[in-house]
């Protein structure tokens, strides 16, 4: 049998898919750091994560990754995107790129993505539980409703959130995520 | 009353709906292999299966070891061979059967040949099995009888294997691969799922897993099955039938073979023509028959194959003949498709041959003349 017929094949990558969920990433990332000083609620999930808590959403095998810490001080930080090294009290994996690239299209909620396998969970559960209820808030805010409201699994009521309070909130998370801490957190990880 | 004192088995973790294929690479890493030797029909490969199961794969950091593709419409123990030599070649440590059964069966008999590290499958002919789990195997079904093979019996070169572990370990159904390639081919492949699904139903000894099974099955094929034949090559209508194909397989794999799937198998061996064919048009016969020897049919038959509201409306007496001509029903709308077997004009020699082996099959649980009967039953309403 000639066995050349049958050759091994190394499949290649996903450069765009990869490019656009790493800047999906980090803009959460920096979201969830600014949430964590703007909302009362985000506020107060944080405050009763445990001190050094560390988590990690990314997409197996090789990445992108959003790392954040609690660190001494309460507040919860972006680390960066490099998992090296890094030990974490959950990671929350995205099983391809593909599944990721739905969930960041808004083709699918977390909580449908959690549902239908797309993620796993490693760690400490009801962490898990706070940082999805985290992530939810904040994509509330860092997205137009329409959108949104395909990202999350339930789109708070004006109630729960007045409008004004919400594009007051919105501008200032906008303003934080993307000030020039941003340049220290990407020098720090490039 | 229900039968609580059962044994069941479904081994295979069935992946169903979008990205499936992308979960492969994450399912080889749970069962701690990294590089698949893809064996895929040849059917499948011109269809472009192999090139999506490629791309699949993309920036998973996996290595495929190479995609055997000689697998026309024979199940060979050469072929496994070979097979097993290039994943020796190559450093392999799972399969993928990508195709019809004919690719399932040399995917797994090749596995047998690199788990148990022999050269034959002669002890296997004479009922030896495996002492322990083979090598990760992932079934991937296209069109035709792909979905069929997700059970405990492989048959290389027209000799049955049963073991649990021949069982998929995954089965992978994604609509980007089971379009079916034509009306024919849709149609065998929901006739094969139709009769597992029946004969599980209709087995003695019905218990709540194997009714569970062959119940979605037959929900499945009786609400999807008119699209599916309106327009075969769309996946989206064609993944709810090979979702039933797997679900049927595996509760046939629990139940005794149906007397209509046993001789059209031994029909097969004799005259090279699909099993489909003879089982769409024996499947009436062997009806009538139970029906006249007043054998029961379940009344939850009724309720899967032709819904609730004409199950609520009909008396329960009633059920099980109802029940009957639902499911000739959606035989007779698959078998618009396939050929009538009169127009191959089988030898009566073959017929009583075929008759006689089916009758000597392993748990057959009929004799000779029962399965004459049925063929005489068929003769009847076409001219032999």
């Amino acid at each position: 049998m000639n066995i050349d017929k049958y050759p091994e094949i190394l499949p290649k990558s996903k450069p765009l898919k990869k490019a656009y969920a790493f800047v999906m990433l980090l803009t959460v990332g920096r979201g969830i750091e600014a949430a964590a000083r703007v909302d009362e609620t985000v506020k107060r999930v944080v405050a009763d994560l445990p001190e050094g808590f560390t988590f990690s959403l990314g997409v197996a095998p090789s990445g992108p990754w959003m790392i954040m810490q609690k660190d001494a001080s309460g507040r919860l930080r972006y680390i960066g995107w490099r998992k090296f090294k890094k030990k974490t009290d959950l990671d929350m994996v995205i099983r391809n790129i593909e599944a990721a690239f739905r969930i960041f299209t808004f083709r699918e909620s977390t909580a449908q993505a959690h549902n239908y396998g797309r993620f796993s969970v490693n760690g400490n559960l009801p962490g898990a539980l706070s940082v999805m209820r985290i992530m939810d808030i904040v994509e509330v805010y860092l997205l137009p409703k329409i959108i949104a409201s395909l990202a999350v699994k339930r789109y708070p009521d004006r109630g729960e959130l007045p409008p004004a309070r919400k594009h007051f909130n919105r501008l200032r998370i906008y303003l934080r995520a993307f000030s020039p801490g941003l340049v220290r957190v990407l020098y720090r990880n490039l | 009353m229900q039968n609580l004192d059962y044994e069941f088995i479904a081994r295979p973790r069935i992946i169903c709906g979008e990205c499936s294929l992308e979960e492969i690479p994450g399912e080889l890493a749970e069962n701690d292999a990294c590089k698949p030797l893809v064996i895929a029909s040849r059917r499948a490969a011109e269809m472009g299966a192999g090139k999506i199961l490629v791309r699949s794969f993309r920036d998973s950091g996996r290595i495929i070891g190479g995609i055997y593709d000689e697998i026309h419409d024979y199940a060979g123990i050469t072929l496994a061979r070979e097979a097993a030599w290039l994943y020796r070649q190559r450093g392999c440590d799972a399969f993928i059967a990508l195709g019809d059964r004919f690719a399932a069966d040399v995917a797994r008999a090749a596995n047998i040949l690199v788990s148990e590290e022999t050269d034959t499958l002669s002890p296997y002919y004479k009922g030896k099995t495996p002492a322990r789990r083979l090598r990760p195997f992932i079934l991937v079904p296209t069109c035709c009888t792909g979905p069929s093979s997700a059970g405990r019996t492989i048959a290389p070169d027209n000799r049955r294997l049963h073991s649990d572990f021949y069982f998929p370990d995954v089965v992978v159904t994604d609509r980007r691969m089971v379009g079916a390639c034509s009306a024919r081919c849709a149609a065998e492949s929901a006739v094969l799922a139709l009769d597992n699904a029946l004969w599980a139903f209709l087995d003695h000894g019905q218990n709540p897993m194997r009714g569970a099974f062959a119940h979605a099955a037959l929900k499945q094929i009786a609400g999807n099955l008119s699209g599916f034949l309106r327009r075969p090559g769309d996946g989206k209508r064609a993944l709810p039938i090979a979702n039933a194909g797997v679900l049927a397989s595996i509760a046939a794999a629990n139940a005794r073979p149906g007397i209509v799937r046993v001789l059209a198998e031994e029909l097969e061996k004799q005259t090279a023509i699909p099993a489909a064919v003879f089982i769409a048009n024996l499947t009436p016969g062997a009806l009538f028959l139970m029906q006249k020897k007043a054998l029961s049919v379940p009344g939850d038959l009724l309720l899967a194959a032709a819904g609730m509201d004409h199950y609520a409306a009909t008396p329960p007496e009633e059920r099980g003949g109802k029940a009957v001509e639902a499911v000739l029903e959606l035989f007779e709308s698959a078998a618009n498709a396939i050929p009538d077997a009169a127009i191959y004009r089988v030898p009566a020699y073959r017929l009583t041959e075929a008759c006689k082996n089916a009758a000597n099959r392993e748990m057959a649980g009929f004799g000779v003349d029962e399965a004459m009967a049925v063929l005489e039953m068929a003769k009847q309403e076409m001219p032999w």
